[in-house]
Parts: structure tokens; sequence; C-alpha cells
């Protein structure tokens, strides 16, 4: 079955500006994310997974400008419209409203000197969804309610150190659908919290979507929160997407070497500490311009061709796809 | 390399530049100029620049530009010497407060409040009323101004290197307080009291400068750049420069110094809060 | 702000005064020589010496007369005045209207113009104006106050004649002396406004206020300008009280009857009592500011709970 897109990310290019030239740090990346699927971005910090959203909503930093590509929208207002090319104030209608997002780290995240609640209405009055500050605060509770907050009149008026970081990620969760909205980003929503806090707030995002047939973008380095999550996933290393497939597909046959190191490198019980798998090396520095393949320096069966040119991706089952000389040359 | 990172620091370097090149004026200016700087010459009063007088002459007929350098001269002086001692006190007390703790601690900060919550200005006039306006008070009230906020920087930062943990092993193994103090608090310090040394100096040379000119600093005969602006400030809209050229000196020194202060405080010392 | 926490804080400013007064109390009276014979500076009999010195109390033991100054004090009273003959609480509360209204138009210039540059170098941080503001605010912070009062008397007065010398009781003869007094502030808070809005900017909150649709300026004003007020805020109370206590310099320039000025007629004409008062006054003054800046403090940000 194949489903309606609501965002096509074709051919995405986004570099960091300066003073010596432009530093790519997302190359050529295409993603598509169908209706009430929730794909998941996985990568290595620096991978670019992060500005990649952060292009679909336009807060990518200063210096980091789109170079090429679009970001297309199917969604119900501004549709089949390139988001990267839009008005800012059209994008800002969109923010928070058919977009919106959950970021990192629910410390700094939230105004420290606002409310909680008054930062969660704030998206409904911004959109003009609620007449006024009482109607918010009746939909906010009931909406924090929803995500788990106890005693949501109570916690309405609280401030953000007031609460742990698994509340504050409900406050940033609530603030987040609060408005509905067709697709949900969350970048690396659970790295800052604990195991079991990280746990309630995956099934929270879970619940959340299939209530709303909501999408969802998830932005993670935890293969066990995508398993756990995701229907479809990408992995990205050094701002190109490697390898892409159905999130069974990846656990039961990852094709690039990437993605294997990625998968080796999750602990399992019994295994003798000795057996601790890494992938070799770090990610190297980026440059300006890079030949080859990117994980050449790292793979460990890489060969001549890797050096000198970019591999094309195959087909290696059905909605799975990679880039990889050697998986080419396999299928050949 | 810091003394790399210096050079390539343009302001800071130019700073300091300027700076060499002031001191070493007013050092040779006042002695190849051929005028006294109170040399009286009531015949020639009031002159406007010319090639004798390059900065023109003031209203008994005394020589700006000597009058100007030898008035810098004084006025580095006062700025170095007061600064080095509250440094110094401001350094020892503040050491001592965080080392000792408890009571020793209570009283030094206490002080350090007291001095703190009398304006600057106020507090120097004090001094100068009991000890009269010459050179010794002018450094004295100087001193007491200053210590108190160098004392509480000093101390906050004594106190954060205490705290970390080669200190903590430094005592499991038995060092003596004396030898920690020496060997392992002060090395730490020195960055943050080169900054303060050098941030201070513009203070210094800010508030010499204004006592100076409310006529309670130096006193004449003496020369200071404060003093040159307060008594040439009656001719100031006939012949601005004799007021102006004091005060722009003064401007100079104090933008130099505080570049070179704050070059210094990122070079040295990049996390600290000063 | 917890109620012990604030006992324990109006306690340490008391502690403060009370060390602020013993310190000008015996600053005052090491005098080499008698104090007396100081005040006076024109010969005197032994006779008119002893006479004032029996007058102004000052034949009995120092912690006699500490105490006895001490007690007046909490009562409000100050002493007299040996020169002007007159209470030193009266002749204060003469002055310090003057200085008040000085401080509240030079701290209203000084503030507009220091945040609104401070803003404009962050949002347009290494542009044009920002390099503009950022020299001017440099020369805020380092030319000596006499220095623009003599830069604005001659333009302003003398070239351009837009505004009078000195103070005359006209508002247009504040102008001149507001600048004056505002001009080192206006540098600082323009400096503090700019790394501080620089600072908060760069926080994840503005990426979350822009994620819910709020536009880069909104977000702006409405999240990141609170936050980075706080620090400001401290700084502007501090300043204020600065103001009020230490305009020596600008009154003296443009003849303001303030207490700076008033301040300096004490030491010129080697009235203790007055100087004692009126350092005992700014003293005050300035405990009160600090205090406010710690309050304010506390009203403005939840996570200050005990100072």
């Amino acid at each position: 079955m194949i489903k309606e897109p609501l965002l096509e990310i074709k051919d995405l290019s986004v570099s960091i500006k300066k003073a010596d030239g432009n530093i790519p740090i997302i190359k050529k990346v295409n993603i598509v994310i169908p209706r009430g699927t929730i794909v998941g971005l996985v990568g290595e910090s620096g991978s670019g997974k992060s500005m990649t959203a952060r292009t679909v909503n336009g807060i990518l930093p200063p210096k980091a400008v789109v170079t090429g590509g679009s970001v297309i929208w199917h969604g119900k207002d501004e549709k089949d419209k390139d988001l990267t090319s839009l008005k800012e104030r059209e994008l800002r209608k969109l923010c928070g409203r058919g977009v919106s997002m959950v970021f990192q780290e629910p410390m700094t995240s939230l105004n420290p000197l606002m409310r909680v609640g008054d930062q969660v209405s704030e998206v409904l009055l911004i959109h003009g969804l609620v007449k006024n500050r009482a109607e918010a605060r009746k939909k906010v509770v009931a909406m924090f309610d929803e995500v788990g907050i106890t005693e949501p009149d109570l916690r309405y008026n609280a401030y953000p150190h007031q609460l742990s970081g698994g509340m504050r990620q409900r406050v940033m969760i609530a603030m987040a659908v609060i408005c509905e909205p067709e697709l949900l980003i969350a970048d690396e929503p659970t790295t800052a919290l604990d195991v079991t806090i990280e746990a309630q707030i995956l099934k929270i995002i879970r619940n959340m979507c299939t209530a709303r047939n909501m999408s969802a973008l998830f932005i993670t380095h935890n293969m066990d929160a995508v398993a756990k999550l995701c229907d479809e996933v990408y992995v990205m290393y050094m701002g190109r997407v490697v390898e892409r497939a159905p999130v069974k597909e990846i656990f039961d046959s990852p094709a690039h070497p990437y993605t294997r190191g990625l998968l080796s490198s999750i602990p399992a019980i019994g295994n003798s500490p000795e057996y601790l798998n890494t992938i070799p090396g770090n990610i190297p520095e980026i440059k300006k311009e890079t030949k080859g393949c990117d994980f050449c320096l790292r793979c460990s069966d890489d060969i001549r061709k890797c050096f000198f040119e970019s591999p094309k991706e195959v087909m290696t089952g059905e909605g799975h796809y990679a880039s990889c000389h050697i998986l080419e040359d396999k299928l050949k | 390399m810091k003394v790399k990172d210096f050079i390539r620091n343009r302001m800071a370097f130019f700073s300091a530049v300027i700076i060499i090149l002031i001191v070493l004026f007013s050092l040779v200016i006042p002695a190849i100029s051929g005028f006294d700087p109170a040399g009286q010459d009531l015949s020639s009063r009031l002159c406007p620049p010319d090639s004798v007088h390059f900065f023109g002459t003031d209203e008994l007929g005394r020589d700006v530009l000597t009058r100007l350098f030898y008035g810098t001269r004084i006025s580095l002086l006062v700025a170095l010497i007061p600064t080095a001692i509250s440094v110094l006190i401001g350094m020892i007390l503040g050491i001592t407060g965080a080392y000792c703790g408890k009571w020793v601690d209570f009283m030094i900060m206490w002080l350090a409040d007291v001095t703190l919550s009398v304006p600057g200005m106020l507090l120097a006039m004090v001094v100068l009323y009991s000890f009269g306006g010459s050179f010794i008070s002018v450094f004295l009230s100087l001193v007491i101004l200053e210590w108190g906020s160098i004392a509480r920087i000093v101390r906050s930062s004594a106190l954060s290197i205490q705290e970390s943990e080669f200190i903590t092993a430094a005592r499991t193994m038995g060092v003596r307080s004396l030898s920690i103090i020496l060997r392992h608090i002060l090395p730490n310090l020195i960055p943050t009291i080169i900054v303060l040394f050098t941030l201070n100096i513009p203070t210094s040379i800010l508030s010499e400068s204004a006592l100076s000119f409310l006529g309670i600093g130096i006193q004449p005969p003496g020369v200071s750049l404060g003093l040159m602006v307060n008594q040439s400030r009656q001719f100031l809209f006939d012949m601005p420069w004799l007021a102006l050229a004091p005060a722009g000196m003064i401007m100079i020194l104090v933008l130099a110094f505080h570049f070179l202060g704050d070059a210094l405080r990122d070079i040295l010392d990049p996390r600290s809060d000063i | 702000m917890t109620v012990s926490g604030i006992i324990k804080r109006i306690g340490g400013v008391f502690l403060v005064l009370l060390g602020v007064m013993l310190l000008i109390f015996i600053m005052l009276r090491i005098i080499p020589g008698d104090p007396v014979s100081v005040m006076l500076s024109e010969h005197v009999s032994q006779e008119t010496i002893d006479r004032i010195k029996i007058s102004m109390g000052l034949d009995r033991s120092l912690p006699a007369q500490f105490f006895s100054y001490l007690k007046g004090a909490v009562r409000g009273d100050l002493g007299e005045s040996y020169f002007l003959k007159e209470p030193v609480v009266d002749l204060i509360a003469e002055a310090f209207p003057y200085t008040l209204k000085l401080a509240v138009f030079a701290a209203l210039i000084a503030w507009a113009f220091g945040i609104i540059s401070g803003m404009i170098c962050a949002m347009f941080n290494n542009s044009f104006p920002d390099y503009l503001f950022r020299g001017l605010s440099l020369f805020g912070v380092s030319v000596p106050i006499f220095m623009v009062a003599l830069c604005l008397q001659y333009l302003l007065y003398f070239k351009l004649s837009v505004f009078p010398l000195s103070y005359d009781g006209s508002f247009g003869s504040m102008v001149l002396p507001a600048i004056a007094l505002g001009w080192n502030s206006a540098g600082s808070v323009a400096r503090l406004t700019r790394s501080s809005l620089m600072e908060q900017l760069g926080s994840p909150y503005i990426d979350t206020a822009m994620a819910k649709g709020l536009s880069y300026k909104g977000a702006v004003i409405k999240h990141a300008f609170r936050n980075a007020m706080l620090p400001i805020v401290t700084m502007m109370a501090l300043q204020f009280s600065g103001m009020l206590s230490g305009a020596v310099i600008t009154e003296s320039i443009f003849s303001i009857p303030g207490i700076g000025k008033l301040a300096l007629t004490a030491i010129q004409t080697r009235d203790m009592p007055l100087l004692q008062g009126t350092v005992l006054f700014t003293a005050f003054l300035i405990a009160i500011g600090n205090l406010l800046a710690d309050v304010l403090n506390a009203l403005l940000d939840p996570r200050i709970s005990v100072s």
C-alpha cells in the first residue's frame, strides 16, 4: 500500500557560510514522510539530521543557508508549496499549526520566566484558535491531562524549573500537538531523559500519532527507540542519506556497512563486555568538497572505487535502498 | 602561544603601542622641549598654538605641550602605584578570606562591602579632607577606593580554585596550608590578577583626574591632567584646546588600557566574568 | 524570597551602614592634629577652639562621641553644619530634590539610549549599526564625565546656543547635566544589553518560540527580551543609586545645588559634620539601591526563591 505523502524533501542541500567558502552539511538529501507514518532519522551527532529537520520549519542557525533542493508540503494549509521558498510570514503561520517540533533539551527549550501553561496557551493564541485566555487555559489543561501530567490545573501555573525533565518534555509535547498539527518533528526528544522516562515519552508520541493520524519525523541516534516507535527509517551519515527502509527491513537485513555498525554497537545481554562493538574511528572533519564515499575511511571492506566515486542508491529489498559500491557490485 | 595571540589581537597590539608611545613621550618631551612645566612667562600668556608653543600657552604663559606630557607622567604614576598597591592588598585579603573562611572571611568581606557602599568620589573626599591634597593622600584615597572590588573578585576566583579536585588531593596528601596557597592557588590566580591590574588602571586614571578636576586632588603647583582641565575651564569658549587637550589625553589613555585589559582577559582568562 | 531571607538581607544592610558610619567617623577624626583646628583655616585662639570643641561635643571620648552620633542618626539627626549653621538633615533635604530630578532625567535618557542601541547591536550583530553603537558605547564608558560636560557646554551652549550654560531652574537647563551624568551609564547599559540579549538569542527557547509560529522579532520581544533584562535591571538599580549619590562633578560644573555640590561645599569649607552627614546619606542610598536590585531580581525571576 502506498500512502499519500505529507512532506517530500527533495535533493536538499544546506551549507554553513564561512569566510573561506561554504561548508556543505546536508548533501542532496531525499526524504518522504507519508501521512500517518512515523519516520525515523538516525545517525551520529553531526550527521546533519537536526539540520534537515530545522530546514523544514525554517529555524536554521543564521549562518546556515539552503543551497539547493526543495521541501514540498502537502498539508491542508499552503498545500504543495516549497517550504524553503515560502515567505517568512507564511512559514511562521504554518509552524506550530501544521508542523510542530519537540526539542532535545526540555530544560532550556522552555522560557524560564514564563509559566509552562502560558507557554502552551501561547501557541493557541498565536494561531487564533481560541477566543480568550480562559478558553486557552481549559484546552491546555485537558491536553496536559492527555500527555500524562498529573494535577494539570496546578501544573499550569508552574515554572519550568519546578518540573522534572520528563514533565518538561511532556509540556513540550503538549505544546507541539495542541494545535493538532499534521506533522510532528521530534528532535532527539528523549536523549536528555532517564531510560524509564524515555519509554513513557515514546509511548505518548506513538499514542498521539495514532490517535490523530499525525505523521512524525523522529530524530535519534538510539536504534532501540527506532525499533519501538518508527515505521520507516532513514540513516544519515555526514549529511547524506546512506540507507532507507521499512523498520523491520533495517533490523533484519541492514545493507549499508554504517547501518550494520550502528546496529552491532547496541550491547545485548549475554555478550561479555569485550564484545562491545564500536564503529572504528570518528566522523571525519567536514571539509569543503569530498570525493568518493564519505564512509570509506571507517569502512571495513572498502574497494578502490570507494575513494574516488560517490556511490549511487541501489535497491536491496522492497522499499529498501542503500548507497554503497560494495552492495552495487554484489547485486550485479 | 600567548605572545602570538597577543600580536594577532590587533586592538590589543595597537593599544600597547599607543601606551608605550605615550609613556615615552611623557618621559622625553618635558625634558627636551626647553620649557619648564611650571615656568611662568607672563609676557606670552594664552598664546594660540604656534611654532614655538605647539599647543599654545596657558593663563600663566606656561607651555601647554610640555605641561600636557608632564601631567601625563604624573597621571600615569598616580594610576600605576595605587593600582599596584590595591591589587596587592586585594589579592592578599581575598586569598586570606577564601582560605580561612569563617569570621576572617566575614570581616574582610564586610570591610569590602563597607568601602564599596560609599560612593567612590565621596570616600575619596573624606580621605582628602583628613589628609589634605598631597600625592600620598591621593594615593591613599585611590587604594581605599579600589581594594574592595579586587578582593571580592580574587576571593571568588580563589574559592572556585579551592573547590577543584587537585586542591583536595593536595590536602589529603598533607600539604601544608601556606604551601597550598603559594604553590597551587596563587599561580592559578595570576591571570586574573594581571587582568584586574590592567583593568583598574583606567579606573584610577579617571578617579584621579576627577578629584584633581574638582580641585581636591593634586594641588598646584603640581601638574596633573585633571588639574589642567580645571585650570583652563574658564577659557573653554575662547581657547577650547587648553581644556580639551588634557581631557583628550585622559580619554586616549583610558581607552588604550581598557582595550588592553579586555584583550588580556580574552587571552589569559577566557572564561572569567570580571 | 522567604521572610528569613529578607530579614537576613536587611540585617546585612544595617551592618554595612554601621560599618560606613564607623569608617567615616574614624577617618574624619584621625586627622593629624586636632579636628577643630583643621576646620578653622585661619589662626584662632585656643579659647575659641575649646569653645567650639565643647559645643560640637568633640571634647568627649571617641566611643562616647560615636554612640551619641549613632543615637542621633537613628533618630534622623546628623548634627549641625558648622559653616552653614543649619541642621545637616535639613540641608540634605533641601539639596536632595535637585539631585533626584537630575538622576531621574539622566537615567531616562541613558537607559532609553543604552537599551535601544544594545538591542539593535544584538539583533543586527556584526552589521554597520552594531559597529556604530559599539563604538559609541565604548566612548560612553571611557570619556571622563567632565570632558563630556565641557564638550556639551562648548557645542550646545557656546556654538549652537540651544541649552543654557548652567542650571537655572528651567527644564532646558537640566538637559546638558542629564546627558553628562547619564553618559557613562548609557555606555555600560548598551554593552550589557548587547551581550545579555545575544546570549539569550542563542537559547533553545527562541527556537521553540519560532517553531510555535512566532516571527523572529516576536520571539525576541516576547521571550528573549524579558530574560535579557534580568542582569540589566540589576545594573540599572545600582546605577540609579550611584547617580543619586555620585553626581559631584556634574553638579559642580553645572552649578546644581544637589547632594554632590553639598559634599563639595562641605570639603571646601572644611565642614566636618556636613561631610559626615552627606557621606552617610549617600551610603544609605547605595545600600537601598543594592537591596532594590535584589528585590527586583527576585520579583522578575521565578528561579530565585531565597537571596
